[in-house]
C-alpha cells in the first residue's frame, strides 16, 4: 500500500511513501479513498497497486496567442534601438501564472534595456502573492501599464499596435511579445474518464469550484496539481503540493466518512445498469464485489443523494430514514450548502406558511416525490440550489434544474399549472435575497 | 463486346463526345407538359435522363413520362431507384422499360425519404445500386433474373451509373464506382460540378485505377438560374460541393441568367479537356428551358448523327 | 438491450380514456429500467403525475403500481397474476414484448402499452442510448468490421457508401455518424480495406421479419 500515487510527474514527499505512473499508461482506478486499486502498464504486462491517495501532475501545453509572434519566454533582448510591446490576454484573460511571468518579464526587459520603453498592455492583472511587488518593481524600472478593452488593441502591422481607450489613442511602434494561451495536457481527457472525475470546461481535471479546496477534485482522495489542476495551479504551485500533502497525511491518519448515514444498495432490487455509477459525481459507486449489485463506497460517498433520484429500480436508500409525509401547502427544499445557509441567517417568519426541508443537493429530489408534493390543488414546490460554480457535487444543481424543467413541462402539457414547481439559485450570503424570493412565491409572484 | 444496346451506346462507342440532358416528371397526369419539353429538345442532346421520384418526391413514373418522350423522338435514359421498390418491382420494370423500346437505365440507390414531402414513409433499399446494376446486368447479359430464372426474350438495357466525387469517404467512394463497373455499369453520370480542382483531382484518381477505359463518363452540369438556388444546392441537396467563390462571383454579377449559363460553359469547356470524360450530363433542374442555348453556346450543336 | 421511451402523458390518459375506476402501472425490471423508461421510479412518478390529473378532474380513481423483474416470462407476470386480474385496466410499461405477452396470459384484461419500444441499443452516455442492431436474423457483422451496414446505414447499403454522405456525417441528418465512414475507418485501421471490394449478394430478408413473424427453437430444450 503506497500512501500516494503520482500520475504524471512526481514530487517529493518525505514523509509519504509514493511511486509515480506515468498517465498514458493507467488503464483503470478502482476503490475509494485510502484504498484505491490501479491498473496500469508495466513492461508488456499488467500490474495493480493500492494506494491510499492519488495526484495527478500533467505539464501545461503551451499555445501561442498571437502566432507569428514572441512568447514572454523568449529573447528579450532583440537586436537594434526600438521599444519593446508586452501584450497580455489577446484571446482571453491570462492565468494568474502567465500574468506573472508576464511581470517577471517586463522587469527583467526593463533593468536589461534601460534606453528602451516597455509598454504593457493588460485587460486584467491578476495578483497574488509575490506578483503584486513585481508589478511595484516594475512600474519603478519604468515599464507603462496600459488596460485595454476587448477589441480596443489592434495590431496593424508585424511591429505596429494602435491603442484606443477612452479620448486617448495612440500608435506605438516595437517589438511585440504575447503571453501563451496554457492549454491541458490531452492525456487529462482519457485520466478524467479513467479516474472518473468530472473535468473542466477547458478539460483540467479541478474545476476551480469555490466549494473544493484548490487541488481537490470531486473524487474523494485523488487531487489535482500543477498544470492537470488549472492554469490558476501554477502560480502557488509550491503552496498547493504542500497543502495537498497535508491532506494526505491527515487521510493517512484520520480517514472518515464525510457523510454520517449510509446510503445503502438494495441487492435485490439493483439491476446493475450502472446508472448510479454515472450520475454519481464523486466516483462513490462501484460493482460490489460479494452481492451481485451495487455499492456505496462508504469513505468516497458526499452525500448528495445522486445516486438515489436517478436510481431507476429505486434500489438506493439513506439506511433509517422514514417516510417524509409532507402535508398540503407551499414547500421549499434548501440545498444546505447554499439556501439552507442563509435560511439561518434569515429573519425566521420569511419561512411561514412554508413547509421547509433541508437537501443536500438540489439533485436529490426525484420526479415521484415532486408529483407526490403536488397533489392538492394549491400546492406548489421551491426547490433552492447552488450556483454552477459553486455546486459542491459539481452538476447537481443542473441535474437538479433538469429535474424541474421535466417536471413542468409535463404538468403544463397536462394543463395542470404552469410553473408550479420552481428551481432557483442562491449562495450563503444571499439571507435578504432568499427572504425576498420566498415573500415573492408565497405571493406568486415569482 | 456485345452489340449495341441502344443508341446512347453506339454513339459513345464510335467516339463521340455525347450530350445528355434531363427532363423532371410532372406532379400530376399531364402528358402534354413532358410532350412540351421534350420536343424543345429534339436534335440537342443525345440522351434524355427522366427521373425516378427524384428528391423522395412523388412524380409521375419515370419509365412512363420518358415513354411519352421517346414519342416526340428522343432517346431516352430511365432512372430506377432502390428506395421504393424491391427487386420484384425492380426488375419488373426493366422489362417492362425495355419493352417500350426504353434501352439505357440509370441505376441508383435514391434520395433517403426524409428530404420529401413524405418523411414518413417506409423505405424499401431492399437492393442497392450496386446490386441492382448486376441484376440489371444479368438480366440483359445472362439472360437471368436474381433469382436464377431464365427469360427467353431478355431484356436490352446500356446500363448506368451514379458516382460522387465530392462524397466522403473519397477513398471509399472510389472503390464503390470500382464496384459499379465491376458489377456492370457501363456508363456514369457524375454528381453536378462546380469545385472543378476537386473534379480533377478525382478524374486523376479515376484514371489511375483505369475506370475511364472500363466506363464512359460524363460530367453532371447543373446551370443555376440564381444566387438562391446556388445556395440552396449548397446547404440542401446531399453530397453537393459549391465553393463559396462561385456564390460571391454569382452575387456580384449583374444579370444572375446569363452569369449562370456562362458559368455553366465554362464547366463544359474545362470538363471537355479532362482525360477520360465521354460527355456532359446537364441536369437543368427547374430551368429546362435554357438547355439548347448552352448547347449551342459550348459548341455542341449540332448533334452527331449514328447509323 | 431494448430500448424504450415513455409516451407523452397526455398520449397515455387519452389512450386510457373514461371507462374504468382501478389501474395497474406494471412495469418491467429489465431492459427498460436500464433505459430509464419503464422502471418502478417511472411507474411510481407517473402514477402518482396521473393521481395529480384525475384528482383535478373530480375522477374517483384507484392507481396500483408494481414493477416485475421481467414482462416477457410469464413466471414473473404470475407475480402480480391477482393484483392484474384486480384492476379494471391495466397499463404496462414494458416494451411491447411485455405488453403483448401480459395480454395473452390474461386475455380478458384491457392493456394499454406506456412506452414507444424504440430500438435495440446500447447506453452510449448518461441518459443516451443508440440503435446498434436491427434483428435482421442473420448476422453480417464479420465483414464490415464489426459496424452493421443495416441498422447504421440510413439505407441499410451493403456495398458502400451512397453520394450523400459527407464529413462523415449522413445525408438525413448532420446528427447521424455515417455507417459506412465508420465501416471504412475500421477496415482501414485493420488493413482490411480490399474485402469492401468484393460483391455483397443481395441480403436474404426472409431471416428478418419479410419471413413473417419469427420464432425461435433451441432443439436441446425444446419440448414438442
Amino acid at each position: 500500500m503506497y500512501d500516494v500515487i503520482f500520475i504524471g510527474k512526481p514530487v517529493e514527499t518525505p514523509s509519504l511513501k509514493q511511486m509515480q505512473i506515468d498517465p498514458e499508461k493507467l488503464l483503470r482506478c478502482k476503490g475509494k479513498v485510502g484504498d484505491f486499486s490501479l491498473r496500469f502498464r508495466e513492461n508488456g504486462g499488467v500490474k495493480e497497486e493500492k494506494t491510499r491517495a492519488i495526484i495527478v501532475n500533467t505539464p501545461h501545453l503551451q499555445e501561442e496567442s498571437l502566432p507569428n509572434f514572441p512568447n514572454f519566454s523568449e529573447d528579450l533582448n532583440p537586436e537594434g534601438e526600438g521599444d519593446l510591446i508586452f501584450i497580455q490576454d489577446w484571446e482571453e484573460i491570462a492565468s494568474a501564472f502567465v500574468n506573472g511571468i508576464g511581470l517577471g518579464k517586463a522587469l527583467k526587459a526593463a533593468k536589461e534595456n534601460p534606453s528602451r520603453q516597455i509598454y504593457y498592455f493588460y485587460r486584467s492583472l491578476r495578483f497574488t502573492e509575490g506578483t503584486d511587488n513585481l508589478y511595484e518593481e516594475a512600474r519603478r524600472a519604468g515599464v507603462a501599464f496600459f488596460r485595454y478593452e476587448e477589441g480596443k488593441l489592434k495590431i496593424p502591422g508585424p511591429n505596429k499596435i494602435s491603442y484606443t481607450r477612452g479620448g486617448v489613442s495612440m500608435e506605438i511602434e516595437g517589438k511585440i511579445y504575447s503571453a501563451p494561451l496554457l492549454k491541458p495536457d490531452p492525456a487529462l481527457e482519457k485520466l478524467s474518464r479513467s479516474l472518473r472525475i468530472i473535468p473542466s470546461e477547458e478539460g483540467y481535471l479541478q474545476t476551480e469550484n469555490v466549494s473544493l479546496a484548490p487541488t481537490l477534485t470531486g473524487r474523494r482522495g485523488v487531487y489535482a496539481i500543477g498544470g492537470a489542476r488549472s492554469p490558476n495551479g501554477l502560480a502557488g504551485f509550491r503552496d498547493e503540493v504542500e497543502f495537498t500533502l497535508e491532506e494526505i497525511e491527515t487521510l493517512k491518519n484520520n480517514l472518515k466518512p464525510l457523510v454520517e448515514e449510509d446510503r445503502e444498495v438494495d441487492d435485490r432490487k439493483c439491476i446493475l445498469c450502472y446508472t448510479c455509477y454515472r450520475v454519481c459525481p464523486h466516483a462513490a459507486l462501484e460493482e460490489s464485489t460479494e452481492e451481485d449489485s451495487m455499492e456505496v463506497l462508504k469513505e468516497a460517498c458526499w452525500g448528495c443523494n445522486a445516486c438515489i433520484s436517478h436510481c431507476p429500480a429505486g434500489a438506493i436508500s439513506i439506511s433509517q430514514e422514514e417516510e417524509d409525509e409532507l402535508s398540503r401547502g407551499l414547500k421549499v427544499f434548501m440545498c444546505e450548502n447554499s439556501a439552507e445557509t442563509a435560511r439561518k441567517k434569515m429573519p425566521q417568519e420569511n419561512l411561514e406558511g412554508f413547509i421547509s426541508r433541508e437537501i443536500p443537493c438540489s439533485c436529490s429530489v426525484k420526479k415521484e416525490d415532486i408529483y407526490n408534493w403536488l397533489q392538492g390543488p394549491e400546492d406548489r414546490v421551491l426547490i433552492l440550489g447552488c450556483f454552477e460554480e459553486s455546486c459542491k457535487h459539481l452538476e447537481g444543481d443542473q441535474r437538479g434544474q433538469r429535474i424541474v424543467d421535466e417536471v413542468n413541462e409535463t404538468l403544463s402539457s397536462l394543463d395542470l399549472g404552469e410553473d408550479r414547481v420552481r428551481f432557483e439559485r442562491l449562495s450563503p450570503p444571499m439571507e435578504k435575497d432568499l427572504a425576498e424570493l420566498l415573500n415573492r412565491w408565497r405571493e406568486g409572484q415569482l | 463486346m456485345s452489340e449495341p444496346m441502344s443508341l446512347l451506346q453506339k454513339k459513345l462507342e464510335a467516339g463521340h463526345f455525347v450530350v445528355c440532358s434531363e427532363l423532371g416528371p410532372p406532379i400530376g397526369a399531364n402528358v402534354d407538359f413532358i410532350k412540351k419539353k421534350a420536343r424543345k429538345l429534339v436534335g440537342y442532346v443525345d440522351g434524355v435522363n427522366v427521373t425516378d421520384n427524384q428528391t423522395a418526391i412523388v412524380r409521375m413514373s419515370s419509365i412512363v413520362a420518358a415513354h411519352f418522350a421517346r414519342e416526340e423522338g428522343l432517346e431516352m435514359i430511365i432512372q430506377a431507384t432502390t428506395r421504393d421498390r424491391n427487386r420484384i418491382g425492380l426488375q419488373s420494370d426493366i422489362l417492362g422499360a425495355s419493352s417500350l423500346g426504353l434501352n439505357n437505365v440509370l441505376c441508383l440507390t435514391g434520395d433517403h425519404q426524409s428530404f420529401g414531402m413524405d418523411p414518413g414513409s417506409k423505405n424499401v433499399f431492399d437492393l442497392d445500386s450496386v446490386q441492382l446494376i448486376r441484376a440489371v446486368h444479368n438480366m440483359v447479359h445472362k439472360g437471368v433474373l436474381l433469382n436464377g430464372k431464365e427469360m427467353k426474350v431478355p431484356p436490352k438495357m446500356f446500363i448506368g451509373a451514379a458516382a460522387n466525387p465530392f462524397g466522403d469517404p473519397f477513398e471509399m467512394q472510389m472503390m464503390k464506382v470500382e464496384k459499379k463497373i465491376e458489377a456492370g455499369a457501363q456508363f456514369i453520370q457524375t454528381q453536378a460540378i462546380y469545385n472543378l480542382d476537386k473534379f480533377e483531382y478525382w478524374m486523376e484518381e479515376v484514371r489511375k485505377r483505369g475506370i475511364h477505359e472500363k466506363a464512359y463518363i460524363m460530367a453532371g452540369i447543373l446551370p443555376a438560374k440564381s444566387v438562391k438556388a446556388l445556395r440552396m444546392m449548397k446547404t440542401d441537396v446531399a453530397g453537393m460541393d459549391v465553393p463559396d467563390s462561385l456564390i460571391e462571383r454569382m452575387e456580384k454579377c449583374e444579370d444572375p441568367e446569363e452569369e449562370g449559363v456562362k458559368v455553366a460553359i465554362e464547366i463544359i469547356e474545362r470538363v471537355r479537356k479532362i482525360e477520360g470524360i465521354r460527355g456532359i450530363h446537364l441536369m437543368p433542374v427547374g430551368w429546362e428551358k435554357i438547355t439548347p442555348e448552352i448547347i449551342e453556346r459550348a459548341g455542341l450543336y449540332p448533334r452527331p448523327e449514328v447509323e | 438491450m431494448i430500448v424504450g421511451q415513455q409516451k407523452k402523458a397526455e398520449e397515455i390518459i387519452k389512450m386510457l380514456g373514461e371507462d374504468w375506476d382501478s389501474l395497474l402501472i406494471a412495469g418491467c425490471g429489465t431492459c427498460v429500467t436500464v433505459s430509464l423508461a419503464g422502471g418502478e421510479r417511472e411507474v411510481e412518478a407517473l402514477a402518482n403525475l396521473l393521481k395529480i390529473y384525475y384528482g383535478k378532474k373530480g375522477k374517483k380513481v384507484t392507481i396500483s403500481t408494481d414493477t416485475v423483474t421481467r414482462q416477457c416470462d410469464f413466471e414473473f407476470i404470475d407475480d402480480i397474476g391477482e393484483k392484474i386480474e384486480d384492476h379494471d385496466v391495466i397499463l404496462s410499461l414494458a416494451c411491447g414484448v411485455g405488453v403483448q405477452h401480459l395480454v395473452e396470459r390474461h386475455p380478458q384484461k384491457v392493456v394499454f402499452p406506456g412506452l414507444n419500444t424504440s430500438f435495440y441499443g446500447a447506453t452510449t452516455g448518461v441518459g443516451e442510448w443508440a440503435e446498434r442492431c436491427v434483428g435482421c436474423g442473420e448476422c453480417i457483422l464479420d465483414r464490415f468490421g464489426g459496424v452493421c451496414p443495416v441498422a447504421r446505414c440510413s439505407k441499410s447499403l451493403l456495398n458502400g457508401p451512397c453520394g450523400g454522405a459527407q464529413d462523415g456525417k449522413c445525408e438525413v441528418d448532420d446528427d447521424i455518424d455515417c455507417g459506412w465512414e465508420l465501416i471504412y475507418n475500421r477496415l482501414k485501421d485493420l488493413n482490411l480495406l480490399e474485402s469492401l471490394l468484393v460483391f455483397e449478394d443481395p441480403k436474404d430478408w426472409q431471416h428478418y421479419r419479410d419471413g413473417g413473424p419469427r420464432k425461435l427453437i433451441n432443439k436441446e430444450y425444446y419440448n414438442e
